[in-house]
């Protein structure tokens, strides 16, 4: 599959000191529905309004639907539909007034289409944008940036203000629409159980980097969890597959270790198999101890 | 006719996303016209405005009665709001179309949804600047309409009277505000720091702008020593000539002729004459100084587009 956003390298320092991101290769394949995974402050923001044009990268260099989007931010723009963080609804201005401003703004906008997705989250056309819910106000920004036909889908966070039923019809929605019109979504989120679900592909930042790219099938199947700590792991399953360690809700230790890709007939797969929550979680503490051991190591030299 | 219907609709929503300082500026703009028009036609039909060119009626009670005052001091306070009015409306017009747009977040909508960036700016700011120059002009016209019937022996087309409180200027002045605060808000991207650095920045505009056109003025003025007091024609200062001709300021005199100053000196030989610019060039004045300011203007609206273009949204 020909890759619609790539990454090589992108870095994004700002205020000349904090690396939001650094050194980040990622592609996302067209026609894939991507999560992307990372804790507050992990860069996903940032590399998502990157692939928009709206932030400059320090190092490196971006493709969104094979345009640079910092030379041809125009092109970018054209190619994507986008979902930002929080709600940016005209607080007096009408649903309907939003459809005729994207219409506006926008060649080739599909307003009936945007009628469409509206009626149908059962929002009225005639409320204001201050008279909705936050949830409802991220359901007419989905209904707007698919209405743009857009061969790409950015949504950043969308799912954070919404209640699970709003969120459940919010990703009901997105796939279909995106299944049906071949396009490619990525979409961030903290929200592990939906992208399950939702999502065919899993990419995991942490502190800047890209942690895991795999296929979200790929990701459960190759990885196993360990009920007991780091070091039972290792005894058991050797150094080399050892991911990361964390506490599950009740406070016993797990860890989260890498499956061999061809387990030989007879022998007895290591633990358990892990759920997605469990391999976004391993690797985000892998993510996190390797950056203490970095800033460790650079206090040391 | 499609592209028409489309600028209509742009300028109605750009209207509702500004509704509650486009409903200030233009329910003020009204309230003043209709006010100001109603009073203005009351003096005249009641024949108030004879009291300023008859003498003989001015001494009369009719003159003195309390309608003819009160209308006189409501065309007077209509009057006052003039110089405040293009700064008002100006930055309420110009500060938050993109300022707000940036600080409320949906500018990270409309600069998703718009390949074109410059193309929302001129469909946000294009509405918004019109606005407030036809809203300075209605009021500099209102202004031009109180000084006519205040004082209807004042030829208003050939006379400084009022210069820059009234006609052009007050849209133009509108206009430069409202540009100033397009500027700052397209770069600090916040409503309430934008209304006061652009304020600043007007009162510095205008200073510089005020300086220029005096020293221009200066240059281009008629010297006479015979100078009569008027309402038409603009006093720029007094000077004294030498007898070889030669004209010096006061400071020049008292550098370069301190004896004379400190001893007196005889005014048939050293002459006081006046520096003025006649009534007669007043419109002239007035547009090159509308042309200047709309220049200025432009230049801050090009910086606003720039900004627009290159910043990123929060």
């Amino acid at each position: 599959m020909t890759a619609v956003l790539e990454a090589h390298g992108f870095g994004k320092r700002y205020r000349r000191r904090t690396w939001a991101l650094r050194g980040v290769d990622l592609t996302v394949p067209g026609g894939s529905i991507t999560a992307l995974v990372g804790p507050n402050g992990s860069g996903k923001s940032t590399l998502i309004r990157a692939w928009i044009g709206f932030e400059r990268a320090t190092e490196g260099r971006l493709s969104t639907g094979g345009v640079d989007p910092q030379r041809n931010r125009k092109g970018a723009v054209e190619r994507v539909g986008y979902v930002p963080q929080s709600p940016s609804l005209y607080r007096d201005l009408t649903i309907a007034d939003h459809i005729v401003l994207a219409g506006t703004l926008r060649a080739g906008f599909d307003q009936s289409m945007a009628a469409g997705y509206v009626e149908r989250l059962s929002i009225p056309l005639r409320a204001r944008a201050s008279e909705l819910s936050g949830g409802e106000q991220a359901q007419v920004g989905l209904a707007l940036a698919l209405a743009t036909r857009a061969p790409i889908l950015l949504l950043d966070e969308p799912l954070a203000s919404l209640d699970p039923l709003a969120r459940r019809e919010f990703l009901h929605l997105m796939v279909e629409a995106v299944r049906a019109a071949g396009a490619t979504a990525l979409l961030s989120s903290h929200v592990i159980t939906d992208i399950e679900q939702a999502c065919d592909r899993l990419v995991v930042l942490g502190k800047g980097h890209t942690l895991l790219d795999l296929s979200v099938a790929e990701a459960l199947a190759h990885h196993r969890i360990v009920e007991g700590t780091a070091e039972e792991a290792v005894a058991q399953g050797g150094r080399d597959a050892f991911v990361g360690a964390f506490p599950a809700p009740a406070g016993e230790p797990l860890t989260l270790v890498r499956a061999p890709v061809v387990t030989p007939a007879g022998t007895p797969q290591l633990g358990r198999a892990a759920t997605l929550e469990e391999v976004v979680i391993g690797h985000l503490a892998a993510g996190r101890r390797r950056a203490i051991d970095a800033a460790t190591a650079e206090a040391a030299a | 006719m499609t592209l028409r219907i489309a600028s209509l609709r742009i300028a109605a929503l750009t209207f509702r996303i500004q509704r509650f300082e486009m409903i200030l500026v233009l329910g003020a703009t009204i309230l003043s016209v209709l006010v100001s028009a109603l009073v203005i036609s009351w003096i005249r039909t009641a024949g108030y405005d004879r009291c300023m060119t008859d003498e003989n009626l001015s001494l009369t009670g009719f003159c003195h009665s309390a309608v003819g005052d009160w209308l006189f001091r409501i065309a007077r306070l209509s009057g006052s709001i003039v110089p405040v009015f293009p700064i008002v409306a100006g930055l309420l017009i110009g500060g938050p179309v993109v300022a707000r747009e940036l600080e409320s977040g949906t500018a990270r909508l409309a600069w998703s949804l718009s390949p074109s960036r410059l193309r929302w700016f001129v469909h946000r700011a294009v509405p918004a600047l019109l606005l407030a120059v036809v809203a300075g002009v209605a009021i500099g016209l209102t202004a031009d309409a109180i000084l006519h019937v205040s004082e209807p022996s004042l030829d208003i087309d050939q006379s400084f009277a009022g210069f820059r409180q009234r006609g052009l200027l007050i849209g133009v002045q509108a206009l430069l505000i409202a540009a100033i605060a397009l500027a700052i808000g397209s770069i600090l991207g916040r409503a309430i720091p934008t209304f006061v650095l652009a304020l600043i920045l007007f009162g510095g505009i205008g200073i510089a702008v005020d300086k220029v056109e005096s020293q221009l003025l200066t240059n281009e003025a008629l010297t006479t020593d015979s100078f009569q007091w008027n309402d038409a024609a603009m006093f720029l200062e007094s000077r004294i000539r030498m007898p070889d001709g030669q004209v010096l300021t006061w400071q020049q005199m008292s550098e370069i002729h301190p004896d004379i100053l400190n001893n007196g000196y005889d005014p048939e030989v050293y002459r006081d004459v006046v520096l003025y610019i006649p009534g007669s060039r007043y419109h002239e004045i007035e547009g090159r100084e509308a042309l200047a300011l709309t220049t200025i203007a432009g230049l801050f609206v090009l910086v606003a587009g720039m900004t627009v273009v290159r910043r990123r949204p929060r």
